[in-house]
């Protein structure tokens, strides 16, 4: 039964056990012996599909590779594909008016003219305007109004990018409506919004200007000025070419329109500066907005005194434009802030400058060492804007500056003046322990011992304690 | 009757020596007629090892993805039969094992209840048999794989052994204690007490 012969426990050694269990183990054999077929050739082929090696860990890595690359290159592919389709200039249609060459559009006679751009924009050109499209690419074009009025339907889009001059000025639109008017012969470049917004730039204009919607600017270049509003002056003016005018109400409203810039007070203020009427009145000027019937300019009216304001206004100032020079200052850039206030005229700079850039140049002036011009711009704040903060800071700064420079009964007076406008204002400290000094520098310490207990009494911790003390303690 | 497995042409593989040469170079050719010439007996071990009725398409693929990946191993080229009768023995190992595994989780190895016959007038052989290998199972794995290796395969003790990676002496214990165990169930078992009776008488 087994190879070893003799040594099986199933009976070799008579054993019952042993011969139990041979005796079904030789029926397993038996059966197992019938069932006998053997493995299939299925069975060999399962057998090799299962040794089947994986693919080498390299090669499969290779593979993703170089599917990611392939893929990747399907993306660029199709990405330059969009580019280049996208990347093609707008193309645009003429209805109505005489197409010349080198993109001249005229709208002849009394007929408009429609240009239309393949990105939706349009350009509306009056009878008898005339423009130009000097460039035409892929998210705007480059168009010159040569003459006469354009309504202006730029489509926004988000790289959009057109320029649309009018004689020396730039106007830079991302997507808006407006109407743009230049005339060759007044010199005048008159834009006014609908929708969305622009950027100007040219003359006058020390920087670029953003115009919002509803606002207004004219840019009279033989007479210098630039005025920009909210756009009601326009239509008030407007609606006054088809009605009589009605000078009482010119004044105001241009008044009004100045005061949408954040930068005007009252009407009734306005009426006691007769010139900044006028300047408005000849500002509302143009074919846009026809003139009204110019008011006298009372140019030789002196400027109210200095303790007596006649206006509460600050910053107004219809021809100014705001240059933000207080940031300039607080990067360090005063030099520059008074380069450009001598670029435009420290006079009309002084006199026409809104608050916060006449604070600026103040500023600027002092730090850079301009100390004559520091004192015009702080005089000028006050008298322009007497009762405001500025204005009375500007008494202690005057009075330090005089101070300073060894001129004590000066500054004694501004900082008297300071402190009877702000006695418990930010430098009252500063100014009556400087007082003080002054006081005993001109008059002796006993003038000064009145001051000096005043000082101990409201500011027991100053910086001028000492000096203070040793004036009561006459030491 | 097993079918050879025939692709082109076949090396001169006669004997064991030129087929462990040819396998270890990795000749396809040589594991054809490695699969040719073993896997019958490999089969039958197989089937006696775990009784009638099982299937072994599965192990027999496990016995010789092992014996053509540890050929490496193999001390010597007369030794194959051994060499793949211990691999066959492990195997079956593994798979009684698990299927206990899978009874204790499931109740039987396939999860459903179990089929066990009761008495039947025509109770022969098979269904002896089928029944002692039932009785098996209540061995320890080992002690179920030595008894049914020394007893039904036939292996030499030594064999046995070797195949089980144990001890002569350790093999003989384990032997005795299966045996005794064994027998024992089939005396409690009165159809397969009365087989037993029968076939020795």
């Amino acid at each position: 039964m087994t190879r070893d012969g003799g040594q099986s426990p199933a009976g070799s050694d008579g054993n019952d056990d042993e011969r139990v269990i041979a005796t079904l183990s030789r029926a397993a054999r038996d059966v197992a012996a019938a069932e006998s077929s053997g493995p299939s050739p299925a069975a060999w082929h399962r057998l090799v599909r299962a040794r089947k090696p994986p693919l080498p860990a390299r090669p499969r890595r290779a593979l993703w590779v170089a599917g990611g690359v392939a893929v990747f290159a399907l993306l660029v592919g199709a990405f330059k594909l969009v580019e280049r389709v996208r990347a093609a200039p707008l193309t645009y249609a003429v209805r109505g008016g005489l197409l010349r060459s080198g993109g001249q559009i005229d709208a002849l006679g009394s007929d408009a003219a429609l240009v239309r751009f393949s990105d939706g924009t349009e350009i509306a050109l009056d009878a008898g305007a005339r423009l130009a499209v000097t460039a035409s690419e892929p998210h705007g074009a480059r168009l010159r109004l040569r003459s006469g009025r354009a309504h202006f339907q730029v489509i926004h889009r988000s790289a959009a990018a057109w320029t649309v001059e009018a004689g020396p000025y730039v106007v830079e639109v991302t997507g808006t409506t407006f109407d743009l008017r230049w005339s060759d012969a007044e010199q005048i470049a008159e834009l006014k919004m609908q929708a969305g917004s622009v950027r100007v730039s040219g003359p006058l204009l020390s920087e670029k200007v953003a115009l919002g919607k509803g606002q207004h600017m004219v840019a009279r270049l033989r007479l210098g000025d630039v005025m920009i509003d909210d756009g009601r002056l326009a239509d008030v003016a407007s609606a006054a070419r088809e009605s009589p005018p009605l000078p009482a109400p010119r004044v105001p409203v241009a008044f009004a329109a100045v005061a949408a810039k954040g930068e005007a007070d009252t009407a009734g203020a306005l009426t006691r500066r007769p010139r900044v009427k006028a300047r408005l009145a000849l500002a509302s000027a143009g074919p846009l907005s026809p003139a009204p019937t110019p008011t006298p300019a009372t140019s030789d009216a002196e400027p109210p005194p200095l303790d007596q304001p006649t206006s509460t206004s600050e910053g107004f100032a219809p021809r100014w434009v705001e240059r933000r020079w207080a940031s300039q200052v607080a990067v360090g850039e005063s030099r520059i802030v008074v380069a450009d206030a001598e670029r435009l005229g420290v006079d009309t700079t002084l006199r026409d400058a809104n608050g916060p850039d006449l604070a600026a140049l103040a500023d600027a002036a002092r730090y850079a060492g301009r100390p004559e011009l520091a004192e015009k711009a702080m005089k000028m704040e006050r008298r322009r804007f007497p009762g405001t903060a500025r204005a009375k800071a500007a008494a202690f700064l005057l009075g330090r500056m005089a101070d300073d420079s060894g001129d004590a009964p000066s500054g004694l007076g501004w900082y008297r003046s300071y402190l009877a406008e702000s006695p418990s204002g930010p430098f009252a400290a500063e100014a009556l322990g400087r007082a003080m000094l002054a006081v005993e520098h001109l008059q002796g310490r006993g003038a000064a011992l009145p001051i000096a207990r005043e000082y101990l009494g409201r500011f027991p911790n100053g910086t001028y304690l000492l000096q203070a003390r040793a004036i009561v303690d006459n030491r | 009757m097993s079918l050879r497995v025939l692709r082109g042409e076949v090396a001169d593989y006669e004997s064991n020596d030129a087929l462990v040469a040819g396998l270890l170079r990795g000749d396809a050719r040589a594991e054809i007629e490695a699969w040719n010439r073993f896997s019958p007996g490999v089969d039958a071990t197989l089937r006696r090892l775990l009784g009638p009725g099982e299937d072994r398409d599965d192990l027999l693929q496990e016995v010789f993805i092992r014996f053509f990946n540890r050929l490496a191993t193999l001390r010597a080229p007369s030794a194959m039969a051994a060499f793949l009768t211990g691999i066959s023995v492990h195997v079956v190992q593994g798979e009684i094992a698990r299927r206990r595994r899978r009874r204790w989780l499931r109740l039987t190895a396939t999860g459903d209840s179990p089929d066990v016959p009761g008495p039947h007038p025509n109770f022969d052989a098979r269904e002896a048999v089928i029944r002692y290998y039932r009785h098996l199972e209540k061995l320890s794995v080992k002690d179920r794989s030595v008894l049914v290796a020394r007893t039904i395969e036939g292996l030499t003790l030594v064999e046995v052994a070797e195949s089980h990676g144990l001890s002569v002496s350790t093999t003989q214990r384990r032997l005795l204690r299966a045996t005794k165990r064994m027998a024992l169930l089939v005396r409690r078992d009165p159809l397969l007490a009365s087989f037993a009776e029968g076939r020795d008488a």
